[in-house]
């Protein structure tokens, strides 16, 4: 059995002032010619008119479906992008459509669709400022339309779409523990090369040897302790739980930037660093569980 | 979004107002005029895609606001001029989805206006309103998905096949829209014929007002009954007007009335006067008519003549109305005890008033079976049972009572106040008495006529709007008397300002994009087609080597038109010159 779909349907203010005038129609029609005068016979083709506008509106939204994927972590204070892919469902194409996501009552912002083709899709990217670390739920999703007649307003809403992790923008107060051999040298002169292997981060692409050879190498870091562990602990000379974390973040992007691998200990098993968004949501949800 | 929808509704609003304007409301010409022309810039500006600066709108926002001035409008006016203007200021403006609506919105308004004014057939309201839905859609259309014709019909026909399939079995449904021959809306008369309606509708139109002056002793609610036609020729239901009677001229010792009378232009409808057989006069199509009269309480005493006591056939061999002539009336008896006995046989038979009696085909019928009718059935039954019994009579049809404002001293009459009524012939007094057999059978038109006349017995929201309205009547006069001059020279400046305006937006035609044609157009002649983004100049290479013939000229034009299109200052008067030429030259190249 085909689940039921759930869309939301209202009168816009021109489709209300439509209904007054309607009403007041009918009452002047009535009192002046009773039933059956001119005046009802334009009040019954409004009434039809905006019966079939209700029924079109409603039917604009039907088999429209919302999706979102996984949203990247993102540093405090930028824009989360959440992808969501309208998809239509019916039969029959889909016109004028809005993807709209709001928190409480303030629009976040809108996005338009002008029209999805039967089986079609499209996809939009709606973009959330945020402002502090955490992992918060979504927004709620709305696709709405007021197609045909602009009299009604429908609307489907997504929620509990998922979250999103903020993780906190970094701030340093001390290098990164373990590197700063690597870090004075540049890495280069006491690392190694090896041949290039696809994936591997340009930032990491030895040019010297490029020169040299005319084949791709990549330096590798010989760290006399293996990889770079960024503790918790480490962190013990800042007494704000915020001020470490922006200090463990600091790092983190430190030992990306330096293509140094990593594993991130919070207090439970470490994160190795090819878990990156994993790194960035624990330290976006730390203290959440606890 | 697209300007075509705003182009259409401009069209289409020019033309309902148009309608509105000539045929359901009659407002003052330049009021009208004004909306007109309104309307008309709305859409020529649509046209010529052009904006006019926004205190245009506001313009037209405070003459909205002055409409309730305008002596004479009625309150149907007032709102369909409102809708016009609020519509006329909105198409000034840059379309928009919501602003197409909301210029709908005016437009349905004007629709209704229409719908509670006129007798209009109802299909053009369905056609109207399928076309602002249409309109409505177009508007929302996201302009992305209009461009297949096939799918935009289609998209139409979705909205529009609904709305056929509930609106159409509806029209068999009410009578009203499948019969329409048979209902009439309430208004005055020239003949009488009730037997060819089955229901009448009272129209809330006006049809005049009559001003009392100041001091003057406004008539009671018994003498109010506005004369109209005398209609003497009997032809059973059907009463026609006959030849015109003379009034009399000895008024001494009557009570005298002194107004004016102002006929609205709506249609040449009012031959009209108060308690005078005076007839005659009718307003001209275009403009009010406005007559004083002095009107004297003096009772017609023109002697009756032959056709005041002819019967048809159907009524003089219709045994069962003989009958019943015998049954009211009691040998031998006057004139007044003749009136005393019809009164009494039509409180005691059983008759009903009602606008809604259905078709009633003879007088036989309307006095022995169906006794329901509105004014027109009893009037032309009482004239014909007079006459069975002996007493010259006939139908007079005219206006019975008005809304009375006693601040203007007014009475506003309306076409719901169109009235028939019978004199008879009095030959004791050598008098016509009038007999309003209606009065008898529906006593509470005379209560409600009582209820009209005295303010202390209305509602308090019809005294507070009266007052209201007569303070705006009276201002509106102030203001017409000092301001016509100023009326005239606002309107010229606005003229004035319109013409500057499009003067200076009038579309300029840009050389290069003249040039850019001619070479189009060249290309095609040629059949050297230029391909997309080949620029102008290596065409023209191309083109000269293709047709030596014309490499002179196009070397010309492509040398005019560097100069013209690629100069650091958008080229010299001279280059612009050249180029011209050029043009010129590349247009007579084949």
């Amino acid at each position: 059995m085909k689940a039921r779909e759930r869309i939301y349907i209202v009168p816009t203010w021109a489709g209300a002032v439509l209904a007054g005038a309607v009403l007041l129609t009918f009452a002047a029609g009535y009192i002046s010619e009773g039933f059956g005068g001119t005046p009802q016979v334009l009040v019954i083709a409004l009434v039809v008119a905006g019966i079939v506008v209700l029924i079109q509106t409603n039917d604009n939204m039907r088999g429209i479906c919302l999706n979102t994927g996984r949203v990247p972590p993102v540093p405090a204070g930028s824009e989360a992008v959440v992808s969501v892919l309208v998809t239509n469902t019916s039969p029959s194409e889909r016109l004028g459509l809005k993807v709209r996501y709001r928190e409480g009552w303030k629009l976040l912002g809108e996005v338009t669709i002008p029209v999805i083709e039967p089986g079609g899709s499209a996809r939009v990217e709606l973009r959330i400022p945020t402002a502090r670390r955490g992992i918060f739920p979504l927004p709620a999703i709305w696709v709405s339309s007021n197609f045909p007649a602009g009299l009604c307003f429908a609307w489907k809403v997504l929620r509990d779409a998922g979250s999103h992790a903020v993780y906190p923008r970094g701030r340093s107060w001390r290098p990164l523990p373990g590197s700063a051999v690597a870090v004075k040298s540049g890495g280069e002169e006491i690392g190694e090369s090896r041949p290039y292997i696809p994936g591997d981060p340009l930032s990491r692409v030895d040019w010297k040897v490029f020169a040299r050879t005319g084949t791709l190498a990549v330096r590798t870091f010989e760290d006399p302790g293996g990889r770079l562990a960024i503790r918790w602990e480490d962190t013990a000379f800042l007494e704000d739980a915020e001020d470490r974390l922006e200090q463990l973040s600091a790092w983190v992007q430190a030992a990306v930037r330096l293509g140094r691998g990593f594993d991130l200990h919070l207090g439970g098993a470490g994160l190795h660093e090819r878990n990156l968004d994993a790194c960035r949501s624990a330290l976006a949800g730390w203290g959440a569980s606890k | 979004m697209s300007e075509r929808p705003g182009q259409r509704l401009a069209g289409l609003l020019a033309g309902m107002w148009f309608i509105v304007h000539q045929w359901v409301i009659a407002l003052p010409p330049l009021l009208g005029g004004a909306l007109g022309i309104l309307l008309v810039a709305g859409l020529v500006l649509r046209l010529l895609r052009l904006l006019p600066p926004r205190w245009v709108g506001w313009v037209g926002l405070a003459g909205t606001l002055g409409i309730p001035f305008v002596d004479g409008v009625s309150l149907p006016g007032v709102f369909a001029a409102a809708a016009a203007w609020v519509a006329g200021s909105m198409l000034l403006q840059v379309m928009d989805p919501k602003r197409v609506l909301r210029v709908l919105l005016c437009a349905v308004a004007l629709l209704a206006v229409i719908a509670l004014s006129t007798d209009i057939e109802s299909v053009v309201l369905i056609v109207d309103v399928a076309i602002l839905l249409f309109l409505a859609q177009q508007a929302h259309t996201p302009e992305e998905a209009t461009q297949s014709l096939r799918a935009v019909l289609l998209r139409a026909l979705r909205l529009g096949v609904p709305v056929a399939a509930v609106v159409v079995p509806a029209f068999w449904i009410f009578p009203a829209l499948s019969s329409r021959t048979e209902v009439a809306m309430a208004g005055f008369s020239g003949e009488l014929n009730p037997g060819d309606f089955s229901e009448i509708r009272p129209g809330r139109q006006l049809a005049f007002v009559a001003h009392f002056a100041e001091g003057e002793t406004v008539p009671g609610v018994a003498d109010l009954f506005w004369r109209g036609s005398v209609l003497d020729q009997n032809l059973g239901f059907r009463w026609l007007a006959g030849p015109l009677r003379s009034a009399r001229s000895d008024f001494a010792g009557f009570p005298v009335w002194q107004y004016k009378l102002a006929i609205e232009p709506a249609r040449p409808v009012a031959p009209v006067g108060m308690s005078i057989g005076y007839e005659g006069l009718t307003a001209p199509d275009d403009e009010r008519l406005k007559i004083e009269i002095t009107s004297f309480a003096a009772p017609s005493n023109d002697p009756p003549q032959g056709a005041d006591v002819e019967l048809p056939d159907s009524v003089s061999k219709a045994a069962a109305l003989r009958a019943l002539a015998t049954t009211i009336f009691q040998p031998p008896g006057g004139t007044r005890q003749r009136l005393r006995e019809l009164a009494e046989f039509f409180a005691t038979s059983g008759f009903t008033y009602t606008i809604r009696p259905g078709r009633v085909d003879s007088v036989a019928t309307f006095l022995t079976k169906s006794r329901r009718g509105f004014c027109e059935h009893y009037a032309a039954a009482s004239a014909n049972l007079l006459r069975l019994g002996g007493v010259p009579a006939r139908v007079i049809t005219g206006y019975r009572g008005g809304r009375w404002n006693p601040w203007l001293r007014t009475l506003s009459v309306r076409d719901s106040d169109a009235h028939a009524w019978v004199e008879a012939w009095d030959p004791a007094s050598g008098s016509w008495i009038r007999f309003d057999a209606t009065q008898v059978v529906a006593p509470e038109f005379m209560l409600q006529l009582e209820t009209d006349r005295d303010p202390s017995r209305w509602a308090w929201p019809r005294t507070a709007l009266t007052y209201v309205s007569s303070l705006f009547v009276q201002g509106g006069k102030w203001l017409a008397m000092q301001a016509t001059w100023l009326g005239v020279g606002l309107a010229a400046a606005a003229l004035a300002g319109l013409g500057s305006f499009l003067w200076q937006h009038r579309r300029r035609r840009d050389p290069i994009d003249e040039a850019l044609r001619a070479l189009d157009r060249c290309a095609k002649r040629m059949e050297i087609p230029r391909s997309i983004g080949e620029p102008p100049l290596a065409w023209t290479a191309r083109a000269a080597g293709g047709h030596p013939g014309s490499a002179e000229v196009l070397t010309r034009f492509a040398s005019g038109y560097e100069a013209a299109a690629y100069s650091r200052s958008g080229g010299s008067a001279a280059s612009r010159q050249r180029l011209r030429q050029a043009v010129a030259s590349l247009r007579r190249a084949r």
